[in-house]
């Protein structure tokens, strides 16, 4: 299935693109993964992940689903925008 | 130099009480009993306010007291603890009013002496006030009257001490606008701006408190304090890089795509491309300085900017936080970052809280759209980044339609008439600041149960809605935004966990870093050599946001003023990352009332008043 990934400042300056789609197999779809798979794309992208738990991830980056805040277990599915933003620290 | 008091450490142990009126000052001991049951800061100050003042004190009569107070664990080691609450009958909602700020002011008033200063009456002059180790002066201030607060900073450093730090207000508070603040630390601008406290300050032509000492706070057990610290200070700083990075205003496209900011009088449900020129990321690549630290802070969310091209060049100073882009910015539609740059260096210099400001501006733009303020300002419009701007010059000199704008959404809805009380977005009297409930279900029953009226940090219980975890309240896990159970549960444990958070004067961004209730509790008990138990510690919280909550109830406040603005629970965005969300406000309401043990009509139980320790005093 295909999924488009969005990049918010300043992760675009990191992967020099505003969004870009991927490839993901139906049986490994998760945020989790799908972040995995930004990193084997992007190397510079791995100083912002940490899935070992969801506060930790949250500190550095968070992922939205179709503009929904997600959690590192939530399935990914065809077609999906999922978009990259700075943690929701501060203000 | 050390603070000789009877605390073991943390507190200077006295109060200083100055009566304006009569020119004279006295100072109060501190017991260790209200230390170890009000903890300080916000606590300590509620406590007096309840004292000091009641039903019929009028917020801007003599009668009204002015309270500025440290916690125990401001001017020590302890990160983000450079912080103080200024405490007073509010203006602007005729309730409770507080105001937290960070900056240097605190440190130095503790370095001085003391842990607090309470104003009284009312000064035949205009004057300010020089504190520091050797007492107080009461000094001329006719030359600094109507001067604005950049300017008032430079003087007075010059009269008193380079080193010096000043509290103080600028025209709008002189000119008693009710959306006026008490700012801090010059061009630094730290603001201590909801609730109107600058008109109070203004009241009793008081313009400035400049504070300077060099006693170090005592700290109890030093050695386990700094084992402490060293423990978590690399981990404080490793989470919060990137709100150190872009500052408070990172947040910016993260909450547009999450459908919590505040757009076009929080009427709209997205706005991409302005919310990116607005973000913290923009402006670190092109109006930043450098970045500003409060005392005792490793963070560095601050932001100094400098503008030197164009239409707002001579914007040199401190620069736009979250709540400056996200209120003046997109709750207008102004998408121009240099223009909102100008807009807060104005709230900063003629001394106006710029959450207010955003707002009344918000709602003149819609009035003016409707064409109910068409005959006042003619030429309002939604995005117009010079006539936003020129309205902030006309709200802090109180000039034209300023003047009705610098009393608030409530009251100008009040005046205008014609409907526009529908879309005068306030809880109390207090306008919301740059979070949507329809975001966050938990944030309706912060809005509407606030003690000071819609406010995001004495619950902030979004933050476990969206990024944090406390297991010792039992909150393991990131909490569902769009959920309903049990979010009674979770505001009132926050609010009773912020309490303590402004009581011991610490900043809230240490959630963000990892800081944990144990961690904060370890602190108070290493710096003033209590032995609290988490339990009593989590229960001082809740005695103090009841006794705030008796405040209000004494001051006409029941249940049905604990709402929420219609717009944000009848309107549903169409667009956005909270489309169709509204929160079932009422339910959860109810649940928090039982929680709380607050009858139907929202007073706190005498069951509970007596478990807390409250019953003698609020009787």
């Amino acid at each position: 299935m295909k999924i488009t990934v969005k990049y918010s400042l300043p992760f675009r300056e990191e992967v020099g693109l505003r969004e870009e789609t991927y490839e993901i197999a139906p049986d490994s779809a998760t945020v989790a993964e799908v972040l995995e798979q930004i990193i084997q794309r992007h190397s510079s992208m791995r100083k912002f992940v940490n899935t070992s738990n969801e506060e930790t991830q949250r500190r550095h980056l968070v992922v939205a689903i179709n503009s929904r805040l997600s959690k590192l277990t939530d399935s990914v599915h065809d077609g999906d925008k999922v978009s990259l933003l700075l943690p929701v620290i501060g203000g | 130099m050390r603070i000789i008091t009877d605390s073991a450490g943390g507190y200077a142990g006295r109060i200083l009480h100055v009566d304006l009126s009569e020119r004279k000052y006295r100072t109060e001991k501190l017991t260790r009993e209200e230390e170890r049951a009000y903890i300080g800061g916000s606590g300590l100050a509620a406590k007096r306010l309840w004292e000091m003042t009641g039903r019929d004190t009028a917020p801007l009569d003599p009668e009204n007291v002015l309270i500025f107070m440290t916690g125990p664990l401001t001017g020590t080691r302890v990160p983000l603890s450079g912080r103080h609450e200024i405490v007073a009958k509010s203006p602007l909602t005729g309730i409770y009013g507080e105001s937290d700020v960070g900056g240097r002011w605190g440190t130095e008033l503790k370095k001085a002496g003391y842990d607090g200063i309470i104003v009284t009456g009312k000064s035949s002059k205009h004057t300010y006030l020089w504190i520091n180790e050797s007492g107080v002066e009461f000094r001329d201030a006719e030359h600094l009257w109507g001067l604005d607060t950049y300017e008032t900073s430079r003087i007075l450093r010059k009269e008193t001490d380079q080193k010096a730090i000043e509290a103080s207000i600028g025209p709008a508070g002189e000119r008693l606008a009710l959306i006026a603040g008490v700012m801090h630390d010059g061009m630094d601008a730290r603001a201590a701006a909801r609730c109107g406290l600058g008109a109070v300050m203004g009241s009793k032509n008081l313009k400035a408190i400049v504070a300077k000492g060099n006693r170090e706070p005592t700290v109890a057990d030093e050695e386990r304090l700094k084992a402490s610290i060293k423990k978590l200070a690399p981990e404080i700083v490793k989470n919060t890089k990137r709100l150190s990075d872009y500052g408070t205003s990172q947040i910016m496209t993260t909450l547009e795509e999450l459908g919590d900011l505040p757009i076009k009088n929080w009427k709209q449900g997205s706005w991409k491309e302005g919310a990116e020129k607005l973000s913290g990321v923009t402006l670190a690549r092109t109006i930043l300085k450098t970045k500003y630290y409060c005392g005792a802070c490793i963070v560095g969310c601050g932001r100094t900017v400098e503008i030197n091209h164009g239409q707002y060049a001579g914007v040199k100073g401190a620069g736009p936080e979250y709540e400056t882009v996200a209120m003046i910015g997109a709750n207008t539609l102004v998408d121009d970052l240099e223009a909102v740059a100008k807009a807060h260096e104005l709230c900063n210099r003629y001394g106006l809280d710029v959450i207010s400001t955003g707002a009344v501006i918000g709602f003149a733009l819609e009035a003016a759209e409707r064409g109910i303020l068409s005959g006042e300002e003619p030429d309002l419009n939604w995005g117009d980044a010079q006539s936003v701007v020129s309205l902030v010059e006309k709200i802090g000199r109180r000039e034209g339609i300023g003047y009705l704008l610098g009393e608030g959404v409530m009251r100008a809805s009040l005046k205008l008439g014609k409907g526009s009380e529908e879309f005068a977005l306030h809880v109390k009297g207090l306008e919301p600041p740059g979070h949507d409930p329809r975001a966050y279900n938990s944030l309706a029953v912060g809005y509407a149960t606030g003690n000071r009226g819609a406010c995001h940090l004495q619950g902030m219980s979004y933050a476990f809605e969206r990024s944090v975890t406390m297991p010792e309240l039992g909150i393991h896990e990131i909490q569902d935004r769009f959920g309903v159970v049990n979010k009674g549960e979770l505001v009132a444990k926050t609010q009773d966990l912020m309490s303590l958070f402004d009581s011991l004067k610490l900043c809230k961004f240490l959630l963000y870093g990892g800081v944990k209730l144990t961690h904060m509790l370890e602190w108070f008990n290493a710096v003033t050599g209590f032995e609290t138990a988490q339990a009593d510690f989590m229960q001082a919280g809740e005695r103090i946001y009841n006794l705030k909550r008796m405040y209000d109830i004494r001051c006409g406040i029941t249940r049905e003023d604990d709402t929420v603005p219609p717009r944000m629970l009848l309107e549903r965005h169409q667009e956005g990352g909270a489309a169709h969300n509204l929160p079932p406000s009422s339910r959860m309401l109810d649940e928090y009332y039982r929680y709380r043990d607050w009858d139907p009509g929202g007073a706190p139980s005498k069951e509970k008043l007596r478990e807390l320790g409250l019953s003698g005093i609020v009787a």
